[in-house]
Protein backbone atom coordinates (compact mmCIF):
# COMPACT_ATOMS: atom_id res chain seq x y z
CA UNK A 1 0.00 0.00 0.00
CA UNK A 2 2.49 2.52 0.89
CA UNK A 3 4.78 1.69 -2.27
CA UNK A 4 1.54 3.22 -4.15
CA UNK A 5 1.15 5.78 -1.86
CA UNK A 6 -2.53 5.03 -1.37
CA UNK A 7 -2.82 4.82 1.98
CA UNK A 8 -2.20 9.05 2.20
CA UNK A 9 -5.20 9.53 -0.43
CA UNK A 10 -8.43 10.34 0.66
CA UNK A 11 -10.69 7.36 1.29
CA UNK A 12 -14.36 7.91 -0.04
CA UNK A 13 -16.78 6.05 1.59
CA UNK A 14 -20.93 5.17 1.22
CA UNK A 15 -21.45 3.90 4.53
CA UNK A 16 -19.90 3.47 8.25
CA UNK A 17 -19.80 -0.29 7.69
CA UNK A 18 -17.71 -0.01 4.46
CA UNK A 19 -15.37 2.56 6.73
CA UNK A 20 -15.18 0.44 9.30
CA UNK A 21 -14.79 -2.73 6.77
CA UNK A 22 -17.24 -4.57 9.11
CA UNK A 23 -17.72 -8.56 8.53
CA UNK A 24 -21.27 -7.38 7.46
CA UNK A 25 -19.93 -5.26 4.79
CA UNK A 26 -17.26 -8.28 3.46
CA UNK A 27 -20.27 -10.14 3.46
CA UNK A 28 -22.12 -7.67 1.77
CA UNK A 29 -19.46 -6.94 -1.02
CA UNK A 30 -18.61 -10.37 -2.15
CA UNK A 31 -22.10 -11.79 -2.14
CA UNK A 32 -24.87 -10.55 -4.60
CA UNK A 33 -28.00 -12.06 -2.14
CA UNK A 34 -28.14 -12.45 1.70
CA UNK A 35 -27.03 -16.02 2.91
CA UNK A 36 -29.24 -19.14 1.39
CA UNK A 37 -31.13 -16.75 -1.05
CA UNK A 38 -28.74 -18.03 -4.55
CA UNK A 39 -28.26 -21.44 -3.77
CA UNK A 40 -30.26 -24.08 -4.81
CA UNK A 41 -30.67 -26.73 -2.07
CA UNK A 42 -28.97 -30.12 -2.86
CA UNK A 43 -30.52 -33.28 -2.28
CA UNK A 44 -34.62 -31.70 -2.89
CA UNK A 45 -36.73 -32.76 -5.93
CA UNK A 46 -37.98 -30.36 -8.24
CA UNK A 47 -41.55 -30.78 -6.94
CA UNK A 48 -40.32 -30.47 -3.64
CA UNK A 49 -39.16 -27.38 -4.08
CA UNK A 50 -41.69 -25.71 -5.57
CA UNK A 51 -43.93 -27.06 -2.66
CA UNK A 52 -41.95 -25.79 -0.07
CA UNK A 53 -41.78 -22.21 -2.16
CA UNK A 54 -45.50 -22.26 -2.24
CA UNK A 55 -45.45 -22.83 0.88
CA UNK A 56 -43.59 -20.37 2.20
CA UNK A 57 -45.00 -17.79 0.06
CA UNK A 58 -48.96 -19.01 1.40
CA UNK A 59 -47.53 -18.75 5.27
CA UNK A 60 -45.69 -15.13 4.30
CA UNK A 61 -49.25 -13.97 3.15
CA UNK A 62 -50.21 -14.69 6.43
CA UNK A 63 -48.11 -13.20 8.43
CA UNK A 64 -48.19 -10.40 6.42
CA UNK A 65 -52.12 -9.84 7.63
CA UNK A 66 -51.05 -9.13 11.46
CA UNK A 67 -48.91 -5.99 12.62
CA UNK A 68 -45.61 -7.82 14.54
CA UNK A 69 -46.04 -6.74 18.49
CA UNK A 70 -45.10 -3.02 19.66
CA UNK A 71 -43.88 -2.07 22.39
CA UNK A 72 -43.96 1.03 23.82
CA UNK A 73 -41.53 2.12 26.54
CA UNK A 74 -43.39 5.46 28.33
CA UNK A 75 -41.35 7.48 30.59
CA UNK A 76 -40.88 6.71 34.23
CA UNK A 77 -40.88 10.26 34.76
CA UNK A 78 -41.99 12.61 32.14
CA UNK A 79 -40.20 15.44 31.62
CA UNK A 80 -41.91 18.54 33.01
CA UNK A 81 -44.04 20.57 29.96
CA UNK A 82 -43.64 17.84 27.63
CA UNK A 83 -46.55 17.45 25.51
CA UNK A 84 -46.09 13.90 23.13
CA UNK A 85 -46.64 15.54 19.75
CA UNK A 86 -46.25 18.87 20.56
CA UNK A 87 -42.53 20.79 19.70
CA UNK A 88 -41.07 22.28 22.20
CA UNK A 89 -39.08 25.37 21.50
CA UNK A 90 -35.45 26.02 23.06
CA UNK A 91 -33.61 29.25 22.67
CA UNK A 92 -29.63 29.29 22.41
CA UNK A 93 -26.85 30.98 21.21
CA UNK A 94 -23.21 29.23 19.09
CA UNK A 95 -20.94 29.90 17.23
CA UNK A 96 -20.75 29.44 13.17
CA UNK A 97 -18.14 30.55 11.00
CA UNK A 98 -16.92 33.60 13.23
CA UNK A 99 -20.39 34.39 13.79
CA UNK A 100 -23.14 34.54 16.49
CA UNK A 101 -26.20 32.74 15.77
CA UNK A 102 -29.31 32.98 18.40
CA UNK A 103 -31.19 30.18 18.05
CA UNK A 104 -34.58 28.60 18.30
CA UNK A 105 -34.39 25.19 18.08
CA UNK A 106 -37.62 23.25 17.42
CA UNK A 107 -37.59 19.63 19.36
CA UNK A 108 -39.75 17.02 18.93
CA UNK A 109 -40.16 14.41 21.43
CA UNK A 110 -36.92 14.79 22.96
CA UNK A 111 -34.87 15.41 19.49
CA UNK A 112 -34.07 18.90 17.39
CA UNK A 113 -36.23 19.10 14.30
CA UNK A 114 -35.52 22.46 12.91
CA UNK A 115 -32.98 25.42 13.41
CA UNK A 116 -34.21 28.41 13.26
CA UNK A 117 -33.43 32.35 14.53
CA UNK A 118 -34.97 33.50 17.74
CA UNK A 119 -37.04 36.70 17.46
CA UNK A 120 -36.96 37.29 21.14
CA UNK A 121 -33.45 37.86 20.99
CA UNK A 122 -33.01 41.56 21.34
CA UNK A 123 -30.34 41.39 18.85
CA UNK A 124 -32.84 40.71 16.16
CA UNK A 125 -35.92 42.45 17.49
CA UNK A 126 -34.32 45.93 17.82
CA UNK A 127 -33.13 45.46 14.14
CA UNK A 128 -36.99 44.87 12.65
CA UNK A 129 -39.50 47.26 11.83
CA UNK A 130 -42.16 47.52 14.94
CA UNK A 131 -45.16 46.03 13.09
CA UNK A 132 -42.78 43.20 12.83
CA UNK A 133 -41.85 42.26 16.33
CA UNK A 134 -45.20 43.27 17.75
CA UNK A 135 -47.17 41.14 15.34
CA UNK A 136 -46.82 37.54 16.48
CA UNK A 137 -47.36 36.29 13.05
CA UNK A 138 -44.95 38.28 11.46
CA UNK A 139 -42.36 37.09 14.27
CA UNK A 140 -39.85 35.13 12.51
CA UNK A 141 -35.95 35.67 12.58
CA UNK A 142 -34.20 34.61 9.74
CA UNK A 143 -30.87 32.06 9.34
CA UNK A 144 -28.37 31.29 7.30
CA UNK A 145 -28.38 28.08 5.13
CA UNK A 146 -25.09 27.07 7.49
CA UNK A 147 -27.46 27.57 10.33
CA UNK A 148 -29.88 25.55 8.58
CA UNK A 149 -28.35 22.51 7.96
CA UNK A 150 -26.22 22.81 11.59
CA UNK A 151 -28.80 20.45 12.35
CA UNK A 152 -27.31 17.77 11.24
CA UNK A 153 -24.69 18.28 13.25
CA UNK A 154 -27.01 17.30 16.06
CA UNK A 155 -26.76 14.10 14.50
CA UNK A 156 -23.50 13.40 13.77
CA UNK A 157 -22.21 10.27 15.08
CA UNK A 158 -18.60 11.49 15.80
CA UNK A 159 -19.87 14.28 17.61
CA UNK A 160 -18.71 14.49 21.43
CA UNK A 161 -21.42 13.09 23.70
CA UNK A 162 -20.26 14.34 26.50
CA UNK A 163 -18.95 17.72 27.89
CA UNK A 164 -15.27 18.03 27.73
CA UNK A 165 -13.01 19.39 29.56
CA UNK A 166 -8.74 19.87 28.42
CA UNK A 167 -5.69 20.13 30.17
CA UNK A 168 -2.94 22.00 29.42
CA UNK A 169 -1.55 18.93 27.77
CA UNK A 170 -2.88 15.49 26.04
CA UNK A 171 -6.15 14.99 24.98
CA UNK A 172 -9.26 16.56 26.54
CA UNK A 173 -11.07 14.03 28.82
CA UNK A 174 -14.72 13.50 28.45
CA UNK A 175 -17.45 14.43 31.54
CA UNK A 176 -19.39 11.22 32.45
CA UNK A 177 -23.00 12.84 32.43
CA UNK A 178 -23.96 12.25 36.88
CA UNK A 179 -20.35 13.05 37.76
CA UNK A 180 -20.29 15.13 40.70
CA UNK A 181 -18.60 18.54 41.15
CA UNK A 182 -15.76 17.06 43.32
CA UNK A 183 -14.78 14.38 40.47
CA UNK A 184 -14.93 17.13 37.84
CA UNK A 185 -13.01 19.60 39.68
CA UNK A 186 -10.01 16.51 40.70
CA UNK A 187 -10.28 15.96 36.41
CA UNK A 188 -8.94 19.55 36.54
CA UNK A 189 -11.61 20.57 34.09
CA UNK A 190 -12.28 23.70 36.79
CA UNK A 191 -9.41 25.87 38.53
CA UNK A 192 -9.52 27.50 41.87
CA UNK A 193 -10.64 31.25 41.54
CA UNK A 194 -8.40 32.37 45.20
CA UNK B 1 -62.32 7.89 36.22
CA UNK B 2 -62.05 9.97 33.36
CA UNK B 3 -59.57 9.00 30.89
CA UNK B 4 -57.51 11.90 30.38
CA UNK B 5 -56.27 11.55 33.91
CA UNK B 6 -53.98 8.76 32.26
CA UNK B 7 -53.75 9.67 28.94
CA UNK B 8 -53.66 13.58 29.30
CA UNK B 9 -52.64 14.77 26.33
CA UNK B 10 -55.66 13.92 24.04
CA UNK B 11 -57.41 16.94 24.05
CA UNK B 12 -54.03 18.69 23.38
CA UNK B 13 -51.90 16.92 20.69
CA UNK B 14 -51.80 14.45 18.08
CA UNK B 15 -50.85 11.48 20.82
CA UNK B 16 -53.26 10.37 23.51
CA UNK B 17 -50.02 9.40 25.24
CA UNK B 18 -49.09 6.90 27.03
CA UNK B 19 -48.58 7.96 30.53
CA UNK B 20 -45.78 7.84 32.46
CA UNK B 21 -44.89 5.50 35.66
CA UNK B 22 -45.13 8.50 37.96
CA UNK B 23 -48.34 8.52 36.84
CA UNK B 24 -49.74 5.32 37.71
CA UNK B 25 -47.78 5.25 41.14
CA UNK B 26 -50.16 8.77 41.79
CA UNK B 27 -52.70 6.05 43.01
CA UNK B 28 -50.71 2.40 42.60
CA UNK B 29 -47.69 3.15 44.69
CA UNK B 30 -45.72 0.41 46.25
CA UNK B 31 -45.00 -0.86 49.60
CA UNK B 32 -41.71 0.40 50.73
CA UNK B 33 -38.93 -1.90 51.48
CA UNK B 34 -39.27 -2.09 54.71
CA UNK B 35 -43.16 -3.07 54.34
CA UNK B 36 -44.18 -0.04 55.87
CA UNK B 37 -47.30 1.72 53.82
CA UNK B 38 -46.41 3.92 50.66
CA UNK B 39 -46.19 7.60 50.97
CA UNK B 40 -48.95 8.09 48.20
CA UNK B 41 -52.15 6.42 48.12
CA UNK B 42 -51.87 2.52 48.03
CA UNK B 43 -54.65 1.13 45.82
CA UNK B 44 -53.97 -2.45 45.73
CA UNK B 45 -50.39 -1.89 46.88
CA UNK B 46 -49.59 -5.68 46.60
CA UNK B 47 -51.23 -6.67 43.24
CA UNK B 48 -49.50 -8.89 41.59
CA UNK B 49 -50.78 -7.13 38.24
CA UNK B 50 -49.21 -4.10 39.53
CA UNK B 51 -45.88 -5.52 39.64
CA UNK B 52 -44.09 -4.13 36.23
CA UNK B 53 -45.66 -0.92 37.33
CA UNK B 54 -43.86 -1.21 41.23
CA UNK B 55 -40.87 -2.79 38.94
CA UNK B 56 -40.65 -0.01 37.15
CA UNK B 57 -40.19 2.59 39.73
CA UNK B 58 -37.95 0.98 41.54
CA UNK B 59 -35.63 0.66 38.83
CA UNK B 60 -36.24 3.57 37.07
CA UNK B 61 -36.64 1.18 33.50
CA UNK B 62 -39.54 1.55 31.27
CA UNK B 63 -42.37 -0.40 31.60
CA UNK B 64 -43.03 -2.02 27.79
CA UNK B 65 -46.78 -1.82 26.99
CA UNK B 66 -48.23 -3.38 24.09
CA UNK B 67 -50.13 -1.66 21.92
CA UNK B 68 -52.82 -2.59 20.14
CA UNK B 69 -54.37 0.31 18.28
CA UNK B 70 -52.04 1.11 15.85
CA UNK B 71 -52.54 3.45 12.65
CA UNK B 72 -49.73 2.62 9.72
CA UNK B 73 -46.71 5.17 9.57
CA UNK B 74 -48.22 6.81 6.74
CA UNK B 75 -51.68 7.66 8.13
CA UNK B 76 -51.92 10.89 10.25
CA UNK B 77 -54.49 11.06 13.03
CA UNK B 78 -54.76 13.67 15.70
CA UNK B 79 -56.88 12.71 18.69
CA UNK B 80 -57.33 16.56 20.31
CA UNK B 81 -59.23 17.79 17.17
CA UNK B 82 -61.54 14.41 17.30
CA UNK B 83 -62.17 14.65 21.40
CA UNK B 84 -62.71 19.08 20.55
CA UNK B 85 -65.58 18.09 18.29
CA UNK B 86 -67.19 15.47 20.05
CA UNK B 87 -66.13 12.22 19.20
CA UNK B 88 -65.93 9.48 22.34
CA UNK B 89 -63.20 7.68 22.47
CA UNK B 90 -65.76 4.70 22.45
CA UNK B 91 -66.56 5.17 19.21
CA UNK B 92 -62.83 4.38 17.63
CA UNK B 93 -61.76 2.38 21.07
CA UNK B 94 -64.93 0.45 22.10
CA UNK B 95 -65.69 0.13 25.86
CA UNK B 96 -62.01 0.11 27.17
CA UNK B 97 -63.56 0.37 30.98
CA UNK B 98 -64.99 -3.16 30.52
CA UNK B 99 -62.38 -4.87 29.07
CA UNK B 100 -60.83 -7.37 31.06
CA UNK B 101 -57.61 -7.18 28.57
CA UNK B 102 -57.51 -4.71 26.14
CA UNK B 103 -57.99 -5.64 22.29
CA UNK B 104 -59.09 -3.95 19.18
CA UNK B 105 -62.87 -3.14 19.30
CA UNK B 106 -62.98 -1.79 16.05
CA UNK B 107 -62.02 -1.78 12.41
CA UNK B 108 -59.84 1.27 12.50
CA UNK B 109 -60.07 0.32 8.42
CA UNK B 110 -59.61 3.15 5.96
CA UNK B 111 -63.12 2.93 5.17
CA UNK B 112 -64.33 2.74 8.61
CA UNK B 113 -62.66 6.13 9.20
CA UNK B 114 -64.09 7.53 5.89
CA UNK B 115 -67.79 6.03 6.70
CA UNK B 116 -68.40 8.53 10.05
CA UNK B 117 -65.98 11.72 8.11
CA UNK B 118 -69.01 11.15 5.50
CA UNK B 119 -71.65 10.75 8.01
CA UNK B 120 -70.60 12.28 11.57
CA UNK B 121 -73.98 12.52 12.90
CA UNK B 122 -74.28 9.38 14.12
CA UNK B 123 -70.85 9.25 16.02
CA UNK B 124 -71.19 12.98 17.28
CA UNK B 125 -71.92 13.51 20.80
CA UNK B 126 -71.92 16.67 23.51
CA UNK B 127 -68.22 17.49 23.95
CA UNK B 128 -68.53 17.01 27.65
CA UNK B 129 -69.74 13.17 27.55
CA UNK B 130 -66.87 12.36 25.36
CA UNK B 131 -65.08 10.86 28.16
CA UNK B 132 -67.93 8.79 29.19
CA UNK B 133 -67.88 5.76 27.70
CA UNK B 134 -71.32 4.24 29.02
CA UNK B 135 -73.41 7.36 27.25
CA UNK B 136 -75.57 6.89 25.30
CA UNK B 137 -79.01 8.44 23.82
CA UNK B 138 -82.29 6.32 24.41
CA UNK B 139 -83.08 5.65 20.91
CA UNK B 140 -80.84 5.52 16.86
CA UNK B 141 -83.17 8.62 16.16
CA UNK B 142 -82.54 10.62 19.08
CA UNK B 143 -78.74 10.21 18.42
CA UNK B 144 -79.03 10.94 14.80
CA UNK B 145 -81.22 14.24 15.49
CA UNK B 146 -79.02 15.47 18.13
CA UNK B 147 -75.97 14.66 16.24
CA UNK B 148 -77.06 16.67 13.40
CA UNK B 149 -77.78 19.53 15.67
CA UNK B 150 -74.04 19.18 16.56
CA UNK B 151 -73.09 18.91 13.23
CA UNK B 152 -74.93 21.96 11.94
CA UNK B 153 -74.07 24.15 15.36
CA UNK B 154 -70.73 23.65 15.55
CA UNK B 155 -70.28 23.46 11.84
CA UNK B 156 -68.24 20.43 11.36
CA UNK B 157 -66.96 19.26 8.17
CA UNK B 158 -65.07 16.55 8.47
CA UNK B 159 -63.10 15.83 4.82
CA UNK B 160 -62.21 13.05 3.00
CA UNK B 161 -59.78 14.52 0.76
CA UNK B 162 -56.80 12.06 0.57
CA UNK B 163 -54.18 14.23 1.84
CA UNK B 164 -55.72 15.01 5.11
CA UNK B 165 -55.02 11.87 6.79
CA UNK B 166 -52.11 10.97 3.92
CA UNK B 167 -50.26 14.35 4.41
Amino acid sequence: MSLTGQEHQQRYFRSIDELQQTPEFQQFVTREFPQAASEFPEGVSRRRWIQMMGASLALGGVAGCRYHREEIGAFVVRPEGRVPGIPEYFATNFEWAGSVVNALIANIEGRPIKVDGNPDHPAYANSQPKDFTENKKLRSAGTTAMTQASILSLYDQDRVANPCCGKSYGRPQEVQLGRSHEQVFRMGCVRKVR
Amino acid sequence: MDCRYCHNSVDKSAHSSIPPTQTCVNCHSPKTADGQAPTLSAVHAESKKLKPVHESWRTGESIDWVRIHRLPDYVYFNHSIHIARGVSCVTCHGRVDKMEEVYQAKDQSMTWCIDCHRNPAPHIRPVDQVTNLGWSLDSEEEQLALGKKLVEENNINPQTNCAVCHR
